[in-house]
C-alpha cells in the first residue's frame, strides 16, 4: 500500500467530516477539537497511544457518541440519525469478537447479511464471496467458537464486508493477529480501497500506519498530526536523514558549517547522522564540500526512520509542548490537508529523540540493521 | 421491498435463536425435561397425607374423668392421635418440649362441680408449634375437643334428666345425642371437579414455570447481545429495535409454547388433572401468559447490566411470584397496596385464569385476560424504549 502515493482526491464530497469535534465522558475530554475530512477512496489510519481517543472517534462516526462541540457528518448527515439507506452503506468492525460462538462461520456471516436486509440469493452469493476473500470458505461449517483467534478476526471482517459498504470503520482490525494475518487484512483493505471504498482504521501497531494513505496521530484526545506517512516522517525528522561515514572524524561544529546541514548527531568516531532538507540535493553538495576539506566520504546512505520512531518522536514532542503550556502550532494544511487539517508544528533543530531506539517493525523486504541503517 | 427486508431481519433473529438453542443440548434438555420432571415428581410424590398431631390427655386426680385411654377412643377426633392419659402436667409438658408430643389436652379438675354450679370449665390445650399450618390444625382441634367434651357433658346431663321424666313425658323419647347436638353440617361442593392439591397447585406450578422460562430465556438472550458487543453491530446495521425484539420474542415464544404444550399434555394425560376448559381457552390464556412474560423478560434485560443481574432479577421475580402470585397464599389475603405487586405479575392472572378454565370449565375469561394484554403492551413499550436507547448509545 505504501507504494500508492497518488494525490488524495480533495474535490470529492467528504464521506466523513469532523469539524472541531469535542467529546467528553464526564470530566474526561476524550476527543478535543478534532477536525478532519475523509474523502472517498482512501485508507485513513488513526494511530495513537492506548486511551488516546481513537475508539471514541470511531464511536462518534457511527453515531453512538454525541459530540459536545463541533459537527460530525457521515454521508453528509448526522450519524446519530442516519436513515436506513445510509446505514446500509456503513460497515463497522468492533475491537472485540462480537459474533455468535454457537453459529458456524457461514451462519454468522449470513446472519449479519440478513441484518443489512440482503435477500436470500444475494446473501448466499455475498456470504460465499466474503468467506473466500478472507480465506475461510474451507471452514465455513465450523462453529465460530472452534475457530482460532485469527480466523475469528477474519470472520468478523467478512461479516463487516458482506453488505459491500462504502465506508468501513475498522476498530483495531489487526489486534492480536500474527504478522502474516495482519498482512492479509491490509491486503484486503488495499483491494477495497482500489474498489473505491473509504476505510478508517484504528490500530495499535504503529508500523501499520505505513499501509495507510493518510495517518492521523491522536494524542490525549487531540489530533497531533495528520498527513501521508512521508509527511509525518518529515514532520518528525524535519527533513531527510543521511548517515555519512567519512575518512576522518569531523566535529559537530564542522558539520554545521557545511551548507544544507540542518542538524547533526555523531553516531560513531567517523559516522554522523545528518539532517538535510533534501537528501538528493544535499548529498552531492556535501561530498564536494567535504572533498574541499580533504575529507573523503567512505559511505553515505539515506535513512528512513521507522514509523515507530516517527510516532514516538511526534508523541514525545506533543507531550513536551503540552507540558510547556500546550501546542502552539498553527493549523495548517498538509498535502492531504486539503482534505484534512491538523496542528502541524515546526520541527525543532534536533534529531528525533527516538533516533536511537531499535525498531522491531520492518517493512516487508527491508530489514533494519543494528545501527538502524536500512538494508535491502 | 422494505417489508421484505424487515421480514428478513426478523426471521434472521428467529432462526439464529433456534440454531443457538439447539446447539446447546443440555440447555434444551433442562428447558423441556426440567419442568416436566418437576411436575411429575410433584404429581407422583404428593400424597396429601398429613401426620396427625400426637396428643397427651392430662386428667387431674379427682376430676371424675376416666384415666384409661381406651375410654376416649370412641370419641376420637380426626387428626389427633391420643398417645396416653397422664395425671400430671409437668412430665407431659416435658414431652411437648422435647418434641415427642405435639399437643397437651388438660382436662379441668373441677368439671362436674363447675357444671353443676352452672359455671364454665376450661379445657386447656398446650402446644409448641412454629408451623403456621400445623398451628391452625391445633387450634381447630382444640375447638373440636371442647365441642366433644361439651357434647358428652350434655349427653350425660340429658340422660340423668330423662331418667327423672315419666314415660311419655316431654323429651323422654329423644336420644340424648340428638338433644346434645340437634344439628349437624353436611357439605356439598358445587364445583365441577373435586378439590385436589395436585390439580390445584400443579396448574399454578405450570404457569409459574412458563413465566420463569420466558423471562429468563429472553432476558439472558438479550443481555448477552449487549454484553458481547452485538448492540454495536445492531447500531450500525439498518435493523430496528422492534425487529430485534420481535425476532427474539417469536423464537422464544415458540420454544416456551412447545414446553407448555408438552407439560400440559403430561399433566392432563399422565397425571390425570382435569381439563374442563372449553375450546381454545387454555391456549389463549397460555399465549397471553407467555407473551406478557417475554415482555417482562425484555424489561429485565433492559434494566440489567449483565447476565449475573439477569439471573438475580429472574430469581427475585420467581420469589415474588411464589409469594404474591397466588401460588401459595391467596391474593385476597394481602393488603391492597401489596396486591399491586400481585397484579403486576403475569403469573397471578395466569394462575387464576387457568385454574378457573381447567377446574371450573369457565368459558369466558375474566378481566385477567385484559390485564395480561395490558401487561404485554406496557412491558413491551417500556422495554422497547430502554433497549432502543441502549442500542443508540452502543
Amino acid at each position: 500500500m505504501s507504494e500508492r502515493r497518488e494525490p488524495i482526491p480533495t474535490s470529492a464530497p467528504a464521506v466523513v467530516s469532523f469539524e472541531g469535534v469535542t467529546c467528553r465522558y464526564g470530566d474526561l475530554v476524550a476527543v478535543d477539537d478534532v477536525t478532519l475530512r475523509l474523502p472517498p477512496g482512501v485508507v485513513v489510519g488513526v494511530v495513537g497511544p492506548s486511551g488516546s481517543g481513537k475508539t471514541t472517534i470511531v464511536r462518534t462516526m457511527r453515531g453512538a457518541v454525541s459530540p459536545e462541540l463541533g459537527t460530525v457528518r457521515v454521508f453528509g448527515r448526522d450519524p446519530r440519525y442516519l436513515p436506513q439507506w445510509d446505514r446500509r452503506r456503513l460497515g463497522y468492525m468492533p475491537q472485540t469478537f462480537s459474533l455468535y460462538p454457537d453459529l458456524t462461520a457461514e451462519e454468522n456471516v449470513d446472519f449479519v447479511a440478513s441484518l443489512f436486509g440482503l435477500l436470500y440469493p444475494k446473501r448466499r452469493r455475498r456470504t460465499r464471496e466474503v468467506l473466500h476473500a478472507v480465506d475461510l470458505w474451507s471452514v465455513r461449517k465450523r462453529r465460530a467458537e472452534h475457530l482460532s483467534g485469527g480466523m475469528q478476526r477474519r470472520l468478523q471482517l467478512a461479516s463487516t464486508l458482506v453488505h459491500d459498504p462504502d465506508l468501513l470503520l475498522l476498530d483495531e482490525p489487526t489486534a492480536g493477529l500474527d504478522p502474516l494475518l495482519r498482512a492479509r487484512v491490509w491486503e484486503e483493505a488495499r483491494r477495497l480501497r482500489e474498489a473505491g471504498r473509504t476505510i478508517l482504521v484504528t490500530t495499535q501497531y504503529v508500523g501499520e500506519a505505513e499501509e495507510c494513505d493518510v495517518v492521523a496521530l491522536i494524542v490525549e484526545g487531540r489530533l497531533a498530526a495528520i498527513g501521508t506517512p512521508d509527511e509525518l516522517r518529515d514532520q518528525a525528522v524535519g527533513g531527510d536523514l543521511l548517515v555519512i561515514e567519512t575518512s576522518r572524524p569531523i566535529t559537530e561544529g564542522e558539520w554545521r558549517d557545511l551548507p544544507e546541514v540542518d542538524g547533526v548527531r555523531p553516531i560513531g568516531p567517523r559516522r554522523a547522522r545528518v539532517r538535510v532538507t533534501s537528501a538528493a540535493r544535499a548529498l552531492p553538495e556535501l561530498v564536494a564540500r567535504l572533498a574541499d576539506r580533504d575529507v573523503r566520504v567512505v559511505e553515505a546512505s539515506e535513512e528512513r526512520p521507522s514509523f515507530d520512531e516517527v510516532f514516538a518522536e511526534l508523541v514525545h514532542r506533543v507531550r513536551g509542548q503540552a507540558g510547556a503550556g500546550g501546542p502552539d502550532g498553527a493549523r495548517a494544511e498538509t498535502t492531504a490537508g486539503a482534505a484534512m487539517s491538523a496542528t502541524v508544528r515546526t520541527p525543532p533543530d534536533v534529531l528525533p529523540a527516538s533516533e536511537h531506539v531499535e525498531s522491531e517493525t520492518t517493512k516487508p523486504g527491508m530489514a533494519s540493521s543494528a545501527n538502524g541503517r536500512p538494508q535491502p | 421491498m422494505i417489508v421484505l427486508e424487515s421480514v428478513t431481519r426478523v426471521l434472521a433473529f428467529v432462526g439464529k435463536e433456534f440454531v443457538e438453542t439447539t446447539r446447546r443440548p443440555w440447555a434444551v434438555l433442562s428447558l423441556v425435561i426440567g419442568p416436566l420432571a418437576l411436575l411429575l415428581a410433584f404429581g407422583a410424590g404428593y400424597s396429601g397425607f398429613r401426620r396427625p398431631l400426637n396428643a397427651i390427655l392430662v386428667v387431674p386426680p379427682g376430676s371424675g374423668l376416666p384415666t384409661d385411654a381406651g375410654a376416649y377412643q370412641a370419641s376420637s377426633i380426626p387428626g389427633l392421635n391420643l398417645m396416653g392419659v397422664v395425671p400430671d402436667v409437668g412430665p407431659a409438658e416435658a414431652q411437648i418440649h422435647d418434641g415427642t408430643a405435639d399437643v397437651l389436652v388438660i382436662a379441668p379438675g373441677d368439671l362436674q362441680q363447675s357444671f353443676k354450679a352452672g359455671q364454665q370449665s376450661v379445657i386447656r390445650i398446650e402446644y409448641s408449634i412454629i408451623d403456621p399450618i400445623r398451628l391452625g390444625d391445633a387450634q381447630l382441634l382444640a375447638r373440636e375437643v371442647a365441642n366433644v367434651a361439651n357434647r358428652k357433658l350434655i349427653e350425660a346431663a340429658v340422660s340423668q334428666g330423662q331418667a327423672a321424666v315419666p314415660p311419655g313425658g316431654p323429651g323422654k323419647d329423644i336420644p340424648p345425642q340428638i338433644l346434645a347436638a340437634p344439628t349437624r353440617a353436611e357439605t356439598v361442593n358445587l364445583a365441577p371437579t373435586d378439590p385436589n392439591v395436585v390439580s390445584f397447585f400443579g396448574i399454578a406450578a405450570i404457569v409459574l414455570i412458563l413465566q420463569h422460562l420466558a423471562v429468563t430465556l429472553f432476558a439472558l438472550s438479550l443481555v448477552r447481545e449487549r454484553v458481547q458487543g452485538r448492540f454495536e453491530i445492531f447500531r450500525v446495521a439498518p435493523v430496528r429495535t422492534i425487529e430485534v425484539l420481535l425476532g427474539k420474542g417469536l423464537a422464544y415464544f415458540a420454544m416456551t409454547a412447545v414446553v407448555s404444550l408438552v407439560t400440559m399434555l403430561v399433566f392432563v394425560r399422565v397425571i390425570g388433572v382435569p381439563d374442563l376448559a372449553p375450546g381454545p381457552t387454555v391456549a389463549y390464556v397460555v399465549t397471553l401468559v407467555i407473551a406478557a412474560s417475554l415482555a417482562l423478560g425484555a424489561l429485565v434485560a433492559a434494566l440489567s447490566d449483565g447476565e449475573r443481574q439477569v439471573v438475580q432479577l429472574s430469581l427475585f421475580l420467581l420469589l415474588a411470584s411464589v409469594f404474591f402470585g397466588g401460588f401459595i397464599l391467596s391474593v385476597d389475603e394481602f393488603h391492597p397496596a401489596a396486591q399491586v405487586i400481585s397484579y403486576l405479575l403475569p403469573v397471578t392472572h395466569g394462575i387464576q385464569l387457568l385454574q378457573n378454565a381447567m377446574l371450573r370449565g369457565e368459558a369466558q375469561p375474566g378481566w385477567e385476560i385484559d390485564a395480561l394484554g395490558m401487561m404485554f403492551l406496557g412491558f413491551s413499550l417500556l422495554s422497547w424504549r430502554l433497549v432502543r436507547r441502549t442500542i443508540a448509545r452502543a
